[in-house]
C-alpha cells in the first residue's frame, strides 16, 4: 500500500508481565477513516499512543508519511493531529488563546479564527473551554488537533457522552476532514459509529488485531459463517461481529487501558 | 427513621474516606494544638539593655550586678558584655538591643541635685523599654536601700531620677517584624501551593498529556511554569512590601536602598527552593485532595515555628534548635535583616547557605519523585 499515511509494523509493548500489544500492524490511507475497536484493556490506547510517539514500543515501529516514530518522534508529532479521550485545556484561557498557544507549540502561523471556523466555533473564540457544551468541547479539541494542518489525525472516542445530534455533527466534521485528504484513525466503543463512519475497522483483542476489513465485509463474513441474528428485524450488524469475535465475557479486570 | 440512619451511615463513610476532610477536622487542629501547646508565651524574656557605667562606684556596681543577675540571682535584664557608649548606641540603632542605660558620674552620692539616669530606647519597642524602666526603678530602690539605707521610693527620687528618651532606630518594632515575616511566608506559600496544586490538576486533567502529544519537549512547559511562578512571587513581594511601607510606615532597608534590588536575588533564590518543594509534593500526591494535606502538613508547622507571627524566643528550648534549621526560618531571618535593618543580601551568608542546602536536598528529592503522568 504505497499511499499509506499511517503505517504500524509489528508493534509490541508489555507492562511487567502483561502483554498489552502483541504484534499489531495496519495502515491508513489518505482520505480514509480507520476505526479501531476492542473491549477495554484490548490494547487500543497503547497502540495509538505508540503510533503518536507518546509511548515507546518494545519492538516494531510506526511510520507517518514514511517517517519513523521510533527514530524521529518529534518530526512525527509535528505532522499529526491528536485528540485525547480526556480533553482538558488550561484554565482561564479563551478558545482563541488556547488555539493560539498550541499553534505556537507547533510553530504554525495559522490564526485562531481560521482554525475555529473549521470546526464551527468561530463565534466562541472569546469563551472559556469549561463553559462549552459537550459537543463544542469535542469540536474544540479537534480544532486544537488541526493547528498544524496535520496529514494524519488520531481521535480517541470523539463522540463519547454526546447526544445523537451532537454525535452526528461530529461525524460530519470527521467526514469533512477525511474528504480534505487526511488519514484518520479513531477509536470508539460505539459500533454504529464505526459502521456508519469508518471506511475500514480493525477489531483488537488481547493485544492483537483479530479482524480487519470494511464494516460491510465483516458483517457479510459473519452471515456467511451462518450466524443468526438476535434482533427483531433479523439483520446482523457490526456489534454482532464484535461480540462474535471477542466473546461475551465482561472485560473489567484491567480497569484502565492506559496501563 | 431507617432513611435517616441510611443517610447518616453513608455520610459517615464518605467523610471517613475523604482524606482532605479528615485532615482539616483532625490533623490540622492537632498540629495547631501541639504547636501552640508547646510554645511558652508566659516565659519571662529579659529585655536587652546595654549599660554604660560612668560612675564606677559601689552603688553603680551594685545596681549593674543586680540587674544583670550576677551569682544565683535571677537575670532581670539581658546586658551585653560591652559598656562602651558609642558601641552600644550603634547596637541600639541597629535594633540589636531594646534600650541603653547611662549611669552618670557621681551616682549614688546625694549631691546638690539627684543624679539623672538616661535611658535611650528604640522607638519601635516602647513596651519593652517601659518594662525595662520599671525593672530598673524597682532595682534602684533595693540598691539605695542596701547602700545608703534609704527605704522609701520618695527618697529614692532625691538620689536618682530616670529620663526616658526615644531613639530612632533601624529595627522597626512589631510592625516591621510582622510585615517582613508575612512577606517571607507568602513567598513559601505562593511557591508551594501554587506549583503543587496547579501541577496536580494539570496532570490529573490530562493537560500535561496533551502537551506531550505536541512536538515540544515537555520540560519547556515545566520551565515556563517555574519562571512564571518566580515572576508572580517577585511581583507579590514588592507589592506586599509597598503596602507595608504605605500603611504601616515601615522603612524598607533603612540606610541601604540597594535592598530593593538585592531582594530580587533572595526572592528568586528562595522561590526556586520552594517551587522544588511544590513539585515534589505534586509528584507524591495523586489528586488535589491528597496534595492539600501533604502541603499543609509541611507548611503549617513552619508557619508557627519559624518566627513569622511571634519571635522564636517563645519556642521551648528542646524544640528551638530544630527551628533554627527550618528553610522558612532562614528565609524569614534574611528577609528581616534586609528589610528591617537594611543589611545586605551578601552579609547573610549563614542563612543563604542554609537555604542552599535545603535547595539541594529538595531539588534532589523532586528529581527522584517527579513524574509527568
Amino acid at each position: 500500500m504505497s499511499d499509506a499515511i499511517i503505517e504500524a509494523r509489528e508493534l509490541r509493548k508489555r507492562y511487567r508481565d502483561i502483554v498489552a500489544v502483541d504484534g499489531i500492524s495496519f495502515s491508513v490511507r489518505a482520505g480514509e477513516i480507520f476505526g479501531m475497536l476492542g473491549p477495554n484493556g484490548a490494547g487500543k490506547t497503547t497502540t495509538v499512543e505508540m503510533v503518536e510517539g507518546m509511548r515507546e514500543p518494545d519492538s516494531g515501529d510506526a511510520f507517518i508519511n514514511g517517517i519513523s516514530v521510533v527514530k524521529e518522534p518529534k518530526r512525527v508529532k509535528s505532522i499529526i493531529g491528536v485528540q485525547l479521550q480526556q480533553n482538558a485545556f488550561l484554565d482561564n484561557l479563551t478558545l482563541a488563546e488556547t488555539v493560539g498557544l498550541f499553534a505556537t507549540l507547533y510553530g504554525s502561523d495559522i490564526t485562531a479564527d481560521d482554525v475555529l471556523s473549521q470546526v464551527g466555533l468561530q463565534d466562541r473564540g472569546k469563551h472559556n473551554y469549561k463553559n462549552l457544551s459537550g459537543g463544542q468541547k469535542q469540536r474544540m479539541s479537534i480544532a486544537v488537533a488541526l493547528v498544524n494542518d496535520p496529514v494524519a489525525m488520531f481521535l480517541d472516542e470523539p463522540t463519547t457522552g454526546l447526544d445523537p445530534q451532537a454525535r452526528r455533527n461530529i461525524w460530519g466534521l470527521i467526514r469533512d476532514l477525511r474528504d480534505s485528504g487526511k488519514a484518520i484513525l479513531l477509536t470508539t466503543h460505539y459500533m454504529e459509529e464505526a459502521e456508519d463512519l469508518c471506511d475500514r475497522v480493525a477489531i483488537v483483542d488481547q493485544g492483537r488485531i483479530v479482524a480487519m476489513d470494511t464494516p460491510h465485509a465483516l458483517v457479510n463474513a459473519l452471515r456467511d459463517r451462518g450466524a443468526r441474528s438476535e434482533h427483531r428485524d433479523g439483520a446482523l450488524n457490526l456489534e454482532d461481529v464484535f461480540i462474535d469475535i471477542t466473546g461475551k465475557d465482561l472485560r473489567e479486570g484491567t480497569g484502565s487501558e492506559s496501563e | 427513621m431507617k432513611i435517616y440512619l441510611a443517610f447518616i451511615v453513608a455520610e459517615i463513610k464518605m467523610f471517613y474516606r475523604d482524606r482532605a476532610a479528615l485532615f482539616w477536622t483532625l490533623a490540622f487542629p492537632m498540629i495547631m494544638m501541639l504547636i501552640f501547646g508547646f510554645l511558652n508565651f508566659d516565659r519571662y524574656d529579659p529585655p536587652d539593655v546595654g549599660i554604660v557605667d560612668n560612675a564606677h562606684n559601689e552603688a553603680s556596681a551594685s545596681l549593674v550586678s543586680v540587674l544583670r543577675g550576677d551569682g544565683d540571682r535571677p537575670e532581670l535584664l539581658s546586658v551585653p558584655a560591652t559598656n562602651d557608649e558609642p558601641e552600644l548606641r550603634a547596637e541600639l540603632e541597629e535594633g540589636n538591643i531594646t534600650a541603653l542605660m547611662v549611669i552618670p558620674e557621681g551616682f549614688g552620692s546625694r549631691g546638690p541635685a539627684s543624679s539623672l539616669i538616661d535611658i535611650y530606647y528604640a522607638e519601635g519597642q516602647p513596651q519593652e523599654a517601659f518594662s525595662a524602666q520599671s525593672i530598673i526603678e524597682d532595682t534602684l530602690d533595693g540598691v539605695f536601700n542596701a547602700v545608703a539605707d534609704v527605704p522609701s521610693q520618695y527618697q529614692r527620687q532625691q538620689w536618682a531620677q530616670i529620663r526616658m528618651t526615644a531613639t530612632e532606630t533601624k529595627g522597626q518594632g512589631y510592625k516591621g517584624f510582622i510585615v517582613s515575616g508575612i512577606v517571607a511566608l507568602s513567598v513559601m506559600q505562593s511557591a508551594v501551593f501554587g506549583v503543587s496544586f496547579t501541577f496536580v490538576r494539570l496532570r490529573s486533567q490530562g493537560v500535561l498529556r496533551r502537551f506531550r502529544a505536541t512536538p515540544i519537549n515537555p520540560s519547556h512547559f515545566l520551565t515556563a511554569m517555574v519562571i512564571t511562578r518566580m515572576i508572580v512571587i517577585t511581583a507579590q513581594v514588592y507589592i506586599l512590601l509597598l503596602i507595608g511601607m504605605l500603611t504601616f510606615g515601615i522603612t524598607i532597608g533603612p540606610g541601604h536602598p540597594l535592598v530593593w534590588l538585592e531582594l530580587l536575588l533572595l526572592v528568586i533564590f528562595t522561590a526556586a527552593v520552594f517551587v522544588s518543594l511544590g513539585l515534589s509534593i505534586s509528584s507524591i500526591a495523586n489528586t488535589e485532595n491528597t496534595a492539600a494535606p501533604i502541603a499543609n502538613a509541611i507548611i503549617l508547622p513552619m508557619m508557627f515555628l519559624s518566627g513569622i507571627f511571634f519571635p522564636r524566643s517563645v519556642i521551648p528550648d528542646w524544640l528551638a534548635p530544630v527551628t533554627d534549621y527550618l528553610p522558612l526560618t532562614y528565609l524569614a531571618d534574611t528577609m528581616r535583616a534586609m528589610v528591617n535593618t537594611g543589611e545586605s543580601f551578601f552579609s547573610q551568608g549563614g542563612n543563604i547557605l542554609g537555604l542552599a542546602v535545603w535547595g539541594i536536598i529538595i531539588f534532589a528529592v523532586s528529581i527522584r519523585v517527579f513524574r509527568w503522568e
